[in-house]
This record gives structure tokens, C-alpha cells and sequence, in this order.
């Protein structure tokens, strides 16, 4: 674990790389590197609302980067967590507000309260995990390429769910292509609850992100399965000729990628937007690949980068407000922050392979 | 210039030590004249191959120097040795299956026709060069319709198309038949008579003997002698390379060959009449069928591509047959397994030491621990509730122990151990399992004697428990030192079976050779 660890410092040197370069881009604008700092610090942390703002946003990213991340063990490259969010997406809301051309509240979420949410939640990883099926069946089966099949579908839900959403059983009145609200009882519960409207605060996904991040350390750290997706993911002959199913395994894999990336759709559902809304996701499943590739795959990894971004983007708007810099500095710093650790693997793999 | 004619190529105090600190020359020193044929001979591992890499300029020397006619290489690499007129043709080919001969030939160095690519003017520049060299190929012909012998002419012709005076060639004739190799030796003499000067590594005293003019002798990576070919024993040459007498072929005194494994111990391991196609549908088992019984090696001779490799990896069901049985017998019924997933298998008894083990045999990012398990990992031993146990731990701590796996830290990725550290694992692993079958593929290819010595050892420990053993190796020696019997393939069938104790390498090389089939005996 710890030596695993290690391997973060790439990413935090990066880090640091990419600070100086945005850095000096702040200064030739002619701003105050360290006053921006303390703008985005503010805006991320500056008060409950905020930090319980950065939690909400950091559990999606969470998510979406150990669903890419455990396929990445595996050896599959999952570029459709974004579809199999939707997908999930989809179907938790249509679990948990059923009927939405009636009034809202009047759903199975008022009957059974947390039998709902749990089902909705079932409903989200499965579809999820269906979606994410398609593509690993294809790869075990026919040795169809997952990265163009999960791009493929990842078009194929959008479009999908963008219809079946603007169908009159599922359409709510009114011109917004969305489903109707579910009422109180099928919403995932705020942690903390604050005073005021409440409107955006840190839900329970957080504990839903927790429970995964855990099983997720533990499939990887000690459990057989874990072991032979790993051995599947470094060498599938060897996995062969060792009596691991390797076909098998790589359904297996994109089916567990697919289910956390429907976790991440449902959360949305059920925690933040309480009903599903077309083009609700800004690009969770891709921030995932990022989230991933910067964690360098490692959980904890994953955990602090998702909460970088998170804090970036909570930052951004106050600093966005209180300096001369542009919020898309934060897509400028996230870029080129990729860049680094994307070189510094290659630069490491290169040494790697002089070294043996 | 004192000298009136200096060597085309010198290599002095060539050092070169790879990390971890193995050294795989040290101060070696060569002078190779003009126009001659020098071979370097040497065991696996002997430094052979890193000196020529050195020469060619892939490998980067620690100390030393080259000098060619004379004249320092001031700047070795690749290019500056391409530049200086040294082509090597390697043991795997590189060439582009669906270009042309002639395309391969001229590739990098293209005739052209204003923008366009002049192939009649490639055609007629490799036709010259084959005319030239008495290299008979077709420049027309696509290279993946080539033998193996003329693919090696075109890689030969690639080397003098880039205007090679000296030609490095890595184990030439490993792959050929022995008609393939009589034409390469004609080949080389006619490139010879041109003043070409050719460097021949080779472990095949034969071969050596035949072809050379000087014979440098290679060993730990030292040069133990260099000496004209002319009059230069065949069995001094041998103890040379391994610096002792080389017991060839003899038995083994405790286990008087052929004699434990009586025709009434129970057959654990039957192949009938097993056929296979290879990728590209041509057959490579043409109705193979085998007993092997407890307590019996039974070896498995053959040139390379003959079927060996199919055969096994079939019993290990890592290939898809078309025809045939494979019986695994757990001492009342014998099952037929061809249906059967590789974990049954292994749950039958079946172990297998696959012959590529980067490839099959070990997950290199794993760690030793993580290797020592692999395959066994859903054994109850290491396999709970919670996931893998700590007795993982444990079990690579004895195998590492039991098979001298030298590794800093079991927890440390297999990647960074040495071949012989890393087939001893293998090994080690595959014998834990007690298997009653034992597929055994090349067990020693590429490990140092004493890693050599360890594993004849263990595979002679598991015979004498039992188990039916089925030894693929290309070290003839091995086979003899260690099989009850030997079976020759040639072309996807066993041509022969032999009693090792009455054989000889050159009666086993007459049939690997194909050259047994009139002779009446069956198989």
C-alpha cells in the first residue's frame, strides 16, 4: 500500500509543476498568483455551504474516477462511464418517481421511503452496469476494442435517455426535458443538515462514494477476484495458462466499472437534482478518465484528486469574481496539470524499462 | 602504420555489466581478420550475444573499444555502425510479412521514381545483389510465402543492400533444417570468396567445425581461447565452453535410465491421435499420440516449429484441437479432459511449465509473492473469506527458499529478478502443486548452470515421486541426461522413439532432420 503510494509523488510533482506554469500565465495577465490562490481557497472551504458544496461535487468525481480506475486494472480503458451514468441515471429516477404525469409525490417513494431509495439505487447500478455489459460482452466475446465500443455507446445513451425522457410516460410538465420530482421520502438524505434553503448540500452519496471507495481497496488489496482481474489486466496469457477465466473476467471487470458508474448516476438523481434532467452530467465520466489517470489509479489517489478538482471548481466562481482571472483558468490548470502526469509516466515507464 | 594489414574488426577490453550488477563480458578481447569466417561458441548466457551487440552498436560498452580496420569507432550506435559497414542478421527476423522480398530488401532505402516508389528498379537492384552472392530468392515473392531458410536470404540480402562488409549472424542455423543450413554454409563461403568477413556465434561444434577459420570460445563472459578451426577438437571445444567434461548424454547414477518407469507403471498422461492446425490452417499435429507413465520422462526431441510446442500446450488446453483425446488417468478410469476448463485440469493433477515464461508463465508487474500463487491462488491454503491469506506469504518464502529464488523482497515485482530467478519460481511454483502430469517446456532455456542444476534436480525429485513428466527442450543433452525415453517430432509426427541409453545427439539429430523416416522404424 504504502509503495503503492509512492507512486503518487508523480502526480504531486506535477502538481506543483503545473501550479508554477498557471502561475506565471497569472502573473502575465498581471494578477497576484498568491491573491488567486486565496480566492480559490475561499471559494472551496470559505464556510459550511462551500465545503459541504466541494464534498457534493467530489463524490461523483469520486465515483467516476474508481469506475475508470478498476477497469484500468483490469486492462480495459471504460471511456463510457459518462453513458453508463446516464443510463443509471435514467433508470433511478423512473424507479423512484414511477408515474410522472401525475403530480409529484406521488411516486412509490412516498409509500415505502427507503425500500424506494434502495431500489432506485439497485435500479442505477444495474442499468449501469448493463451498459457497461454491452461493451465488455463485446471485448470477452468477439474482441471488440472496449474504447470504441464505450465511445459508440456512450452517443447511444445520451441519445437514449434524451428520448425515453421526453416521452409522455416519463416527461414532467413542462418544457424542460426531465422527469418529475421525486418526492421527499426517495431522496437520498443531506449529511449535515444546514440551515437556510438547503437546497445544494453534502448528501449521503458521500457514504455511498465511502462504502465503494472501501470495497474497492479491498477487491484490489485482498480478494481473489480482485487478484485475477489484476492478473488478467498485466498479462491475460499468463492469466490463461494459470486457470483464470480470462473472458470471463473482463465481462466481470466493465460490469463492476459500469455498476459504480451507475452509482454516480443515481446519486445525481436521487441526491442532488431529485429527478433526472437531460444533459444533467458536466462531463462526470470524462473528469473520471482525469481523476484516474492523476490518482494514478491507486484509491487514495483518486480520493485526493477528485477533491482537487472539486475544490478547483468550487473555487473558480469566487475567483472568477474577486480577480481578473477567467474561471477557465481552472480547465487551463486541470490540462495542463494532465499533461504533466501523463509525460511523467511515459518518462517513468521509459526508465523502468532501461532499468530491467 | 606498422601494421600492414590491420583486423577488419577489433573488439578490446570490451566490459559491458547489465544492472543488478551481472557482468555479461568482461575484458573481452577479439581481432577478426579480413575475409574470414570467425565464430564465437559459448553456453547460454556466455556473453556471446551482448558482444555482438556491442559490435553492432545496440548494446553501449561500459569500457572497451572497437576498432574497425584500424580505426577507432569514435561514436558507437547503431547508425555509425550501419555507416562503418557492419550488418546483423538476427535470430528473429525482422521483416514485413505482406511486402515484397524486394520491398523488405530496399526498405529505409527506396528507388524512387520522382514521388513515386520505383519497384522494377528494386526488383533489379536485389536480382544483381542475389546474382552476386548466389543468394537464389524471388524479389517479387511476398515474404509471409517464404521458408524460414529463405527468409533468412532475404534478411541476409538486407544486410549487404545497406553495404555491409561484415556480417554479424545471431545462432543462424537454430531454425533451419539441415538442408536449409548446407545451403547457408554455401552461402556464407561464396560471401566469403568476396572478402566478406563473417562473425558466426554459434553453440553447435558441428556447425563451428564445418564453417569457421578462427573459433573464439566464450565463457562467463571471458574469452577462454581463440584459435584457428583447422585442427581443433570438437571435444576440447566442448570442454571449453563449459569448463569441464561435458558428460554428454550421460545417464544419471541414481536413476539408471529406463529403468523405473517399467512398461507395467499406470499411464497418467494419454494423447491420441491428437490433431492440430496452426494459426494459418496448415497442420501442425498430424495424429500425434503418446503414453507417458508415472514415473517417466518422457522426452520430446524435435527442430523447433515441429509440433512440440503445439502438442503441449494442447495438453495444457491453451490450444484448440481438431482431433483427437487427451486422456488424464487418476489411477482407476482415465478421463478425457479435452473439454475440460485449465483450473480442472489442474484440480486432475496437471501441471505445466510453459516455455515462454514472460509470455504464460509469470504476471511480471506481480509481485514474487503474487507469482508464487498464481494458479493456486483458490486453493483453501491461500484462499479465505476475506481473500488471499497470509500464507502466500509463507509459501513464496519456502518456494524461494527450496529453489534459491534470489529476490530482495518477496514483495518486489518478478520484473526486476533475473531469467534464471524467474524460471526457477515457475518451477518451483508448478512442482509445489504435486502434479501427477508435468508438462515441461524448455524448463532451463536461457538460466545459468547452477539454476540449471537446481531445476534437473527438482524434475528428477518429481519423477521419483510419481509423476509423469513431458520434457520439451532443444538441449539435446538435457533430453538425454534426463529422459527414460525420447520421442523425435519431425514435421507434426513422432518419427521415432528412443532409449537415450542407446542413442547418441547424432542419432537424435538424424531424425529431428526428417532423415529417419526410411528407415524402418516405428514410431
Amino acid at each position: 500500500m504504502l509503495k503503492k503510494l509512492d507512486e503518487l509523488s508523480v502526480s504531486a510533482w506535477a502538481l506543483l509543476a503545473a501550479g508554477v506554469v498557471v502561475s506565471l500565465v497569472i502573473l502575465a495577465i498581471g494578477e497576484n498568483p498568491i491573491a488567486v490562490g486565496r480566492a480559490l481557497i475561499d471559494g472551496a472551504f470559505g464556510g459550511p455551504r462551500r465545503v459541504a458544496n466541494t464534498l457534493q461535487y467530489a463524490i461523483p468525481l469520486t465515483l467516476s474516477g474508481l469506475a475508470v480506475a478498476l477497469a484500468f486494472r483490469g486492462g480495459l480503458f471504460n471511456i463510457g462511464v459518462e453513458g453508463q451514468l446516464y443510463v443509471g441515471a435514467f433508470a433511478a429516477a423512473i424507479v423512484a418517481s414511477p408515474v410522472a404525469s401525475r403530480t409529484a409525490g406521488e411516486g412509490l417513494a412516498t409509500a415505502c421511503g427507503p425500500l424506494a431509495i434502495l431500489a432506485a439505487i439497485l435500479a442505477g447500478v444495474t442499468a449501469g452496469a448493463f451498459w457497461a455489459g454491452i461493451a465488455g460482452a463485446l471485448k470477452s466475446l468477439r474482441g471488440v476494442n472496449e474504447v470504441i465500443a464505450t465511445i459508440m455507446l456512450n452517443w447511444i445513451a445520451l441519445f437514449l435517455v434524451g428520448y425515453l425522457v421526453n416521452l409522455p410516460s416519463f416527461k414532467a410538465t413542462g418544457d424542460i426535458p426531465q422527469t418529475a420530482e421525486i418526492a421527499a421520502g426517495g431522496r437520498l438524505p443531506g449529511l449535515f443538515p444546514l440551515s437556510g434553503d438547503g437546497a445544494v448540500m453534502a448528501g449521503s452519496g458521500l457514504l455511498l462514494a465511502l462504502t465503494t471507495l472501501l470495497a474497492v481497496v479491498w477487491l484490489f488489496g485482498r480478494s481473489v477476484l480482485g487478484y485475477e482481474i489484476r492478473a488478467v489486466g498485466h498479462n491475460p496469457s499468463a492469466a490463461e495458462a494459470a486457470g483464470i477465466p480470462v473472458r470471463g473476467r473482463l465481462l466481470q471487470t466493465m460490469l463492476l466499472s459500469g455498476a459504480i458508474a451507475g452509482l454516480v448516476g443515481a446519486d445525481q438523481v436521487l441526491g442532488v437534482h431529485h429527478r433526472f434532467i437531460a444533459n444533467f452530467s458536466p462531463g462526470f465520466g470524462y473528469l473520471g478518465i482525469a481523476i484516474a489517470l492523476l490518482g494514478r489509479n491507486h484509491p487514495v489517489g483518486i480520493v485526493i484528486a477528485a477533491f482537487l478538482f472539486a475544490a478547483l471548481k468550487g473555487g473558480a466562481l469566487q475567483m472568477d469574481a474577486l480577480t481578473n482571472v477567467p474561471r477557465e483558468m481552472i480547465t487551463v490548470l486541470q490540462a495542463v496539470l494532465l499533461l504533466f502526469v501523463a509525460a511523467a509516466a511515459g518518462v517513468r515507464a521509459r526508465m523502468g524499462a532501461r532499468e530491467t | 602504420m606498422t601494421d600492414v594489414n590491420p583486423p577488419a574488426v577489433e573488439m578490446l577490453h570490451i566490459t559491458k555489466r547489465f544492472s543488478g550488477g551481472v557482468v555479461a563480458v568482461e575484458d573481452v578481447s577479439i581481432g577478426v581478420a579480413q575475409g574470414e569466417i570467425h565464430a564465437v561458441i559459448g553456453e547460454n548466457g556466455a556473453g556471446k550475444s551482448t558482444l555482438m551487440g556491442v559490435l553492432s552498436g545496440l548494446i553501449p560498452a561500459d569500457s572497451g573499444e572497437i576498432r574497425l580496420s584500424g580505426a577507432p569507432v569514435s561514436n558507437p550506435g547503431p547508425a555509425s555502425a550501419v555507416r562503418h559497414g557492419i550488418g546483423m542478421v538476427y535470430q528473429h527476423f525482422m521483416l514485413i510479412p505482406v511486402f515484397t522480398v524486394a520491398e523488405n530488401i530496399v526498405l529505409g532505402r527506396e528507388p524512387a521514381a520522382g514521388l513515386r516508389f520505383d519497384r522494377r528498379a528494386a526488383e533489379e537492384q536485389v536480382r544483381a545483389l542475389s546474382d552476386r552472392y548466389g543468394l537464389k530468392v524471388d524479389p517479387a515473392a511476398r515474404v509471409e510465402t517464404l521458408s524460414v531458410g529463405q527468409e533468412q536470404r532475404v534478411e541476409i540480402l538486407k544486410v549487404l543492400h545497406c553495404g555491409a562488409d561484415i556480417l554479424i549472424l545471431d545462432e543462424p542455423t537454430a531454425v533451419l533444417t539441415p538442408q536449409e543450413t548446407k545451403d547457408l554454409f554455401s552461402v556464407l563461403l561464396q560471401l566469403k570468396s568476396q572478402g566478406k568477413t563473417i562473425l558466426f556465434i554459434s553453440h553447435k561444434l558441428n556447425e563451428v567445425l564445418a564453417i569457421a577459420d578462427t573459433i573464439t570460445v566464450l565463457r562467463h563472459g571471458k574469452v577462454v581461447e581463440t584459435m584457428p578451426a583447422k585442427g581443433a577438437m570438437k571435444e576440447s571445444l566442448a570442454r571449453m565452453m563449459v569448463g569441464r567434461d561435458l558428460e554428454s548424454g550421460a545417464p544419471d547414477p541414481r536413476h539408471p535410465v529406463g529403468a523405473v518407469a517399467s512398461a507395467s507403471a499406470e499411464v497418467l498422461l494419454e494423447l491420441e491421435r491428437i490433431e492440430v492446425l496452426r494459426d494459418n490452417g496448415l497442420p501442425a499435429l498430424r495424429g500425434v499420440s503418446l503414453q507417458v507413465r508415472s514415473g517417466e520422462i518422457l522426452g520430446l526431441a524435435g527442430v523447433e516449429g515441429n509440433g512440440q510446442t503445439e502438442l503441449l500446450e494442447v495438453a495444457a488446453g491453451l490450444r484448440e484441437k481438431v482431433g483427437g483425446e487427451i486422456r488424464l488417468h487418476d489411477g482407476v478410469s482415465g478421463r478425457d479432459v479435452s473439454r475440460t476448463s485449465i483450473s480442472e485440469r489442474h484440480r486432475l493433477g496437471l501441471s505445466h511449465i510453459p516455455e515462454d515464461r514472460h509470455r504464460r508463465g509469470l504476471v511480471l508487474d506481480f509481485s514474487v509473492v503474487e507469482n508464487a500463487i498464481l494458479g493456486r491462488h483458490r486453493d483453501e491454503a491461500f484462499c479465505g473469506p476475506w481473500g488471499i491469506r497470509s500464507s502466500a506469504d509463507i509459501e513464496a518464502a519456502t518456494l524461494a527458499e527450496r529453489f534459491e529464488v534470489h529476490a530482495n523482497d518477496l514483495a518486489d515485482r518478478v520484473r526486476g529478478l533475473s531469467g534464471g530467478n524467474q524460471q526457477k519460481l515457475v518451477v518451483g511454483r508448478e512442482l509445489a502443486r504435486r502434479p501427477r502430469v508435468l508438462l515441461a517446456a524448455q524448463p532451463t532455456r536461457g538460466v545459468d548452470l547452477a539454476a540449471v542444476a537446481i531445476i534437473h534436480r527438482a524434475l528428477r525429485e518429481a519423477r521419483s515421486t510419481g509423476a509423469a513428466i513431458l520434457l520439451v527442450s532443444s538441449d539435446l543433452s538435457e533430453l538425454l541426461a534426463l529422459s527414460d525415453r525420447i520421442a523425435v517430432m519431425y514435421e507434426g509426427s513422432v518419427v521415432a522413439t528412443l532409449d537415450p541409453a542407446k542413442t547418441t545427439e547424432e542419432e537424435l539429430g538424424l531424425y529431428m532432420a526428417g532423415g529417419g523416416r526410411s528407415s524402418a522404424i516405428p514410431s
